[in-house]
Parts: structure tokens; C-alpha cells; sequence
């Protein structure tokens, strides 16, 4: 009887499709990041705690940058959908509100998780001495799953009280930045000042990268059975926060 | 399981009302829909019939009153009611990034239609709909009134027993209105359904409609058929456009035992007057005794829009016409609360 939610993420994963070109732009970020800034700056300093190189480093945390910018905005289809007209007739079908929000959320994260894909192939070509086994990328890949769900739901949380999408895009790009920088996908985050050190822990994101790496490359801060209950903790309680919010708002 | 009076029923309102602050948009409405029926709801824009329609599709619930569609209540059964029924909005409600044919698979698949009933309902309504051959083009391609066909057979997608229109033909050119028109005509045939629809039409409702109610500041004024409606307004209807009115000539008018009823506007008179090709040479008499030039006048025999006035004392397309800005603010404020 998951016909419905299946019916929504189906309609979501055409839509990001049919919007040509938009695989190859995303690819355009990550290839920066690693090539100018990876490159660079691993060229002109000396890690402490890094364990590789520091293009290695970087790598699985541009992976996690990727599949962070891309879900976090797949909120803002509600908003459109809202927009156009398109909610009502979900709005007004016979199923519940959980197989909506199961729908659009699983829908945001298969998109976020073709970029994410195509970044994380691009990673495993750039980095050094980065020869993963099949389970590690397996591994990854189910991380940034999770990761996407989780930022899925933070954009559908934003995004149920919202009226117009240029509002919530703002905001949303506010809250990027922060998480980004503070989530050790830069840098290692064991000679950290404590406030800083406190804004990390806060952080979600920074226990996807730290799995996302330890996948990769055997180096992680927490043991990744850590990593996947706090993150999978965080996504169920997201989740449940944005179908809560949106039994709340009309059509 | 139903009783037999039941059964005839397709809706009944008991006291339905709602509130939104202040305003009262629908004042405690009770009515009945007969099964097969195309019944209209007439009335000019913020009469209430866009509520009306939101209430009885569980989209929102009532301050007071309740009601129940297809048999079910619409506060108590809530999926039951949704299931019974198919909506097509006033505004657009298509996914213009699919196809014609996708946007009709999402709404079988919501609706749990098992796939080969699937597919074979689409082939039946976009035949209907006379869509077959661009089902495979994104809807971004289609005119209004391609759209309007595809909207309608997806409200129709999972053989609901009512069907809502909330203005079906609005913005959509002559010829296009007329071809709706014919098609509702064909879907309230072909598939047995109950049609309830809303409109500030007045052609529109007369062509289409069964029974009609017209409502006015969120009250039913009248209901009855068309041609029962119209016969209320007893006798001819003439409009008369004089150089200038004033209580007096008013007053004057309504002395003659022909005249049946009177009302004022600026530009003229509009009389409700017996055995009309005798009257109208009096009324210009009259006037002219009265040192007033006619400059214009028509007899015709009722339509909906006198009966509009009959009941109201006002003219619908006054309201109409002139305000849709208003019209489009006032709906979003609704929407929002």
C-alpha cells in the first residue's frame, strides 16, 4: 500500500531528469573544490592529523558538500508545488500524510544521490593511494543515503511554514555555509579551539562526512557504528518534525 | 445499508457555515444534490461557492453545519468522502514538467488503481478527452483548454460518484467554453456522474445545470431548475436607457398597473412588465410626457441574470466583471489561514 509515496518519488526523480544538464553543472562545484582548492592548498601546507594527503582528505568530505547543497534545497519542491497548484491534488488523495512526506523525502534523496554518485566517482579518480574495496564504497554510499534523508528533511521542515521559494532559498543558503565549513569536510578536527570543537558536535553533518571518510579511507574521528546512530537518530526525528508540520499546513 | 430516500442523494448540507474572522462566507447553507444530476452553484466571485466547494471536498472544515457526500460525513469520514469524489480546481493543478498521460498515471497511483485498470482507464479518458494523440507531450505544450480537458478526466481517474468543478470554463475563450461544455455533458452521460459545479456564468449554468442555486453573501437565494427560475420573475423583462433617472420618474413608472417590478441604475430601468409588445410603446409615453428622451430599449423574456437581480436586487456582472484583481487577493487570504 505504498503506492502512493511510490507514485510522488517517481514524479520527483523525473522531474530532476527532464532538467537537462543539471548532472553536468553540479559535477562543475566538486571539480573546483578538489582541483583548485584541494589541490592548491595541499600543495602549500602541511596537515597535522590529516593521515594522507590532503587531496585524499578532502575528497570524501567534497562527496558529503555535494550531497549536502543538493538535498537541502529538494525542500523547496513543496514550496513550488504549493505555487503551481500541484499540492492539491496531493493534498486532497485519500492517503496519509506520512506516505507524502516518505515520498518526497526518499524522491529529494534519490536526486541528491545521482550527484552525490557522480561526485563520489570523480573523488575515486582524484585522490591518491585511495584504493577502496567494494564494501567501503558500498559503505559510503549507504552513508550518503542517510545524510541526504537527514538534509531532505531539514529543507521539508523549512520548507512546510514557507510561502514563497525565494524566502526559504535564503535561508536555507545561511545555513549551509556554517554547516559546510564546520563539519570537518575541510579540515581535521582534532586541534580545534573549544567553541569550535562544540559547533562541530552540534553539527549532524560532521558525523556524514566522518563516515563518509571512514568508508573510504579507513580514517574517522568516531567508530562508524557511532556515526550511524546519531545520524540515523537525527534523520527519524527530522522526518517525523517535517510529517508533524505538514499535517499542520493547508494546501 | 443506505435508506431508500438516501440513496437519491448524492450530497446534503445541513447548516453548513463557515466563518473566517469576521466574515461569514457561508451562512448556514443546507441543500440537496440528486444523484445524476448537473447542479450549479451561481453566484458572483466571494459568494461563497469556492468554500462551499473546499468544505464538501474536506479541504476545509466547517465552522459550523456539517455534510455528507456520497452517504459519508465530511468531518467523521474523511477518506470515505475523498474517495467518492473527483475535484478539479479553479486554478491549474497540473505537473506541467509530465506528460498528459503521466499526470493521469500519478493520480491512478495515488489513488491505489491497480496498473492494468490503470492503463486501460487512461486509453478510455483521453480518448474522452480527445487527447490521445498528444498524450506523450509535456503539458507545458498544451492549451487552456487542453488543460482543462486532462484536469477534468483526472478528476474522473478513479470512477469517483461526485464530481466538483469549481469553475471550469473560467478564462477560457467562447469556442473553448462551448467544447467543456459539450465534454462535461458527455462525462455526466457517459460515466453516470454527479456534477456539482460553481460559476459566475450565467449562459454556463442555464446550458449545463439541472437544478441551480444561487447564492449571494454566502446565503441560497433561490433554487430550482432554470426554466423554474426564470418563470419566478413573471412576465417580460425591458430594459430601458433614458438620459437621466431620478426618484420621481422611478416613482412615476412604477404607477402603471403593467409594470410588475422596478429597479434603478444609472444609466436607466430595468421593469419587469406584463404582455411586453403592449407595454413598451406606454413606457415610452410615459417618458416622454415626462420630458425625458429613451434612448434605448429591449424587451426580452427572462434569463438568470434577471432572476439573479429578481432575488438580490443586484446585478451579477456588475461584481464580475470589474474586480478580479480583488478577487484573485481575497482568494489568496483565504487560502493562507
Amino acid at each position: 500500500m505504498l503506492s502512493a509515496a511510490y507514485a510522488i518519488w517517481l514524479r520527483e526523480v523525473k522531474r530532476e531528469i527532464r532538467e537537462r544538464g543539471r548532472i553536468i553543472g553540479n559535477l562543475f562545484t566538486p571539480i573546483i573544490w578538489l582541483g583548485i582548492f584541494g589541490v592548491g592548498l595541499g600543495k602549500s601546507m602541511r596537515f597535522s592529523g590529516v593521515g594522507t594527503d590532503y587531496l585524499t582528505f578532502l575528497g570524501p568530505g567534497i562527496v558529503a558538500q555535494t550531497v549536502l547543497f543538493s538535498s537541502i534545497f529538494a525542500g523547496v519542491s513543496v514550496i513550488y508545488d504549493r505555487e503551481y497548484g500541484f499540492l492539491k491534488e496531493i493534498m486532497v488523495a485519500p492517503i496519509s500524510r506520512a506516505e507524502i512526506i516518505l515520498g518526497k523525502v526518499f524522491g529529494g534523496a534519490t536526486a541528491s544521490m545521482i550527484q552525490g554518485t557522480a561526485t563520489l566517482i570523480l573523488v575515486l579518480f582524484m585522490g591518491r593511494g585511495l584504493l577502496p574495496n567494494i564494501l567501503g564504497i558500498i559503505l559510503a554510499l549507504g552513508f550518503m543515503l542517510l545524510l541526504s534523508l537527514a538534509l531532505v528533511g531539514v529543507g521539508l521542515v523549512g520548507a512546510s511554514r514557507m510561502e514563497r521559494a525565494g524566502g526559504f532559498q535564503n535561508i536555507m543558503r545561511m545555513l549551509v555555509m556554517p554547516l559546510f565549513f564546520s563539519s570537518g569536510a575541510l579540515f581535521p578536527l582534532n586541534n580545534l579551539p573549544e567553541w569550535l570543537r562544540i559547533l562541530t558536535i552540534l553539527n549532524p553533518i560532521t558525523y556524514g562526512v566522518d563516515a563518509i571518510r571512514g568508508s573510504l579511507l579507513g580514517i574517522s574521528i568516531h567508530p562508524l557504528w557511532f556515526n550511524f546512530l546519531i545520524l540515523g537518530g537525527f534523520t527519524l526525528s527530522i522526518i517525523l518534525l517535517g510529517a508533524h508540520l505538514l499535517k499542520g499546513s493547508e494546501a | 445499508m443506505e435508506s431508500g430516500a438516501l440513496l437519491e442523494i448524492a450530497i446534503r448540507t445541513i447548516g453548513l457555515t463557515k466563518r473566517f474572522g469576521e466574515l461569514t462566507a457561508v451562512d448556514h447553507v443546507s441543500f440537496e444534490v440528486r444523484r445524476g444530476e448537473i447542479f450549479g452553484f451561481l453566484g458572483p466571485n466571494g459568494a461563497g461557492k469556492t468554500t462551499t466547494i473546499r468544505m464538501l471536498t474536506t479541504l476545509l472544515k466547517p465552522t459550523e453545519g456539517t455534510a455528507e457526500v456520497w452517504g459519508h460525513d465530511i468531518l467523521k469520514e474523511r477518506d470515505a468522502v475523498r474517495r467518492s469524489i473527483g475535484i478539479v480546481f479553479q486554478d491549474p493543478s497540473l505537473d506541467d514538467l509530465l506528460t498528459g498521460r503521466e499526470n493521469l498515471e500519478f493520480h491512478g497511483r495515488i489513488y491505489g488503481i491497480p496498473k492494468a485498470e490503470r492503463n486501460r482507464r487512461i486509453k478510455e479518458l483521453l480518448e474522452l478527452a480527445q487527447l490521445s494523440e498528444r498524450a506523450d507531450d509535456l503539458v507545458r505544450t498544451y492549451s487552456g483548454g487542453m488543460r482543462r480537458r486532462l484536469e477534468i478526466a483526472r478528476g474522473l481517474m478513479h470512477h469517483p460518484k461526485v464530481l466538483f468543478l469549481d469553475e471550469p470554463t473560467l478564462g477560457l475563450d467562447p469556442q473553448t467554453r462551448r467544447a467543456v461544455w459539450r465534454y462535461i455533458q458527455r462525462m455526466n452521460k457517459d460515466e453516470e456522474i454527479t456534477i456539482f459545479l460553481t460559476t459566475h456564468y450565467m449562459e454556463e449554468a442555464d446550458y449545463l445545470c439541472d437544478r441551480i442555486a444561487i447564492i449571494d453573501y454566502g446565503r441560497i437565494v433561490a433554487l430550482d431548475t432554470p426554466e423554474r427560475l426564470k418563470s419566478y420573475v413573471g412576465g417580460e423583462v425591458v430594459h430601458l436607457k433614458i438620459s437621466e433617472t431620478n426618484q420621481k420618474i422611478l416613482k412615476r413608472l412604477s404607477e402603471e398597473d403593467f409594470v410588475q417590478d422596478i429597479k434603478m441604475f444609472r444609466e436607466g430601468f430595468i421593469l419587469t412588465v406584463k404582455n411586453g409588445q403592449r407595454a413598451v410603446p406606454r413606457l415610452i409615453e410615459v417618458a416622454t410626457k415626462l420630458g425625458i428622451t429613451v434612448e434605448e430599449c429591449s424587451i426580452h423574456m427572462p434569463n438568470l441574470e434577471d432572476v439573479f437581480l429578481h432575488y438580490t436586487g443586484r446585478r451579477i456582472r456588475e461584481e464580475s466583471a470589474e474586480k478580479p484583481i480583488f478577487r484573485a487577493m481575497w482568494m489568496r487570504g483565504m487560502r493562507r489561514r
